[in-house]
């Protein structure tokens, strides 16, 4: 995991009932990028982050927050 | 027969950019060849002719396609990696690129002040070119490992 950003991605994955790609493919990156989001070697841009949150429908500290 | 899905944009251009990093792979070890066969005599210079020749269609090989794409559709023919995992190893690719050639640079500086290299100037720049793409492909696969499997965590029913 990223030593510093954590995050709920898988969480709301599986109340959405959507796969890495599904995801992926909805907001416009790769399968890869959401996978090694999940697991904290890629810290996403900004960018990103709101593209996440805009599609579970949650303002993004829902779903990223800093470790504390 | 199913077909398999089209690649979406993101996957174009992420597919442009590893087989651009495995293109400069392939050219690093061209060049590696031309300075190998400078540098040996009789069979084993012809064998590392054959083999540049031979990498360098490779390095054609692997890129043509992409950027055949890119010249006949412009950018977008490639995909748009404005963003996202891949993009982010290239540009860490570039910057463990820029600082080993520059230690490389510092350390040849030393050894060429003292005499110790006996390469011809062309050698030298192929030698040099050839550690700066290879550091840069070597990097950049090593960093861009990622399973392939789909987690598909999300289509478990919830308990």
């Amino acid at each position: 995991m990223s030593e510093e950003l954590d995050n709920r991605i898988r969480v709301f994955r599986a109340e959405h009932r959507l796969s890495q790609g599904g995801l992926a493919d909805a907001i416009g990156v790769t399968r890869k990028t959401i996978n090694t989001i999940e697991v904290g070697r890629f810290v996403p841009s900004t960018l990103i982050a709101l593209r996440i949150a805009r599609h579970f429908g949650v303002p993004v500290e829902a779903i990223f927050s800093l470790k504390d | 027969m199913k077909q398999p899905p089209a690649p979406t944009k993101a996957q174009q251009g992420e597919a442009f950019l590893e087989r651009t990093a495995l293109g400069v792979l392939l050219l690093s070890l061209a060049y590696g060849c031309a300075v190998a066969g400078g540098l040996s005599h009789g069979r084993l210079a012809l064998t590392f002719g054959w083999l540049q020749r031979a990498l360098n269609i490779g390095v054609i090989g692997v890129l043509l396609p992409s950027f055949w794409r890119y010249f006949r559709r412009g950018p977008q023919g490639c995909g748009h990696p404005l963003d996202g995992f891949v993009v982010d190893v290239f540009r860490r690719a570039a910057l463990v690129t820029f600082c080993a050639n520059f230690l490389l640079l510092l350390a040849l500086e030393l050894v060429t002040r003292k005499g110790f290299i006996a390469l011809t100037p062309p050698q030298l720049v192929q030698g040099l070119l050839c550690a700066s793409l290879g550091t840069f492909g070597l990097a950049f696969l090593r960093m861009a490992r990622v399973p392939e499997e789909d987690d598909a965590a999300g289509l478990e029913p919830l308990p």
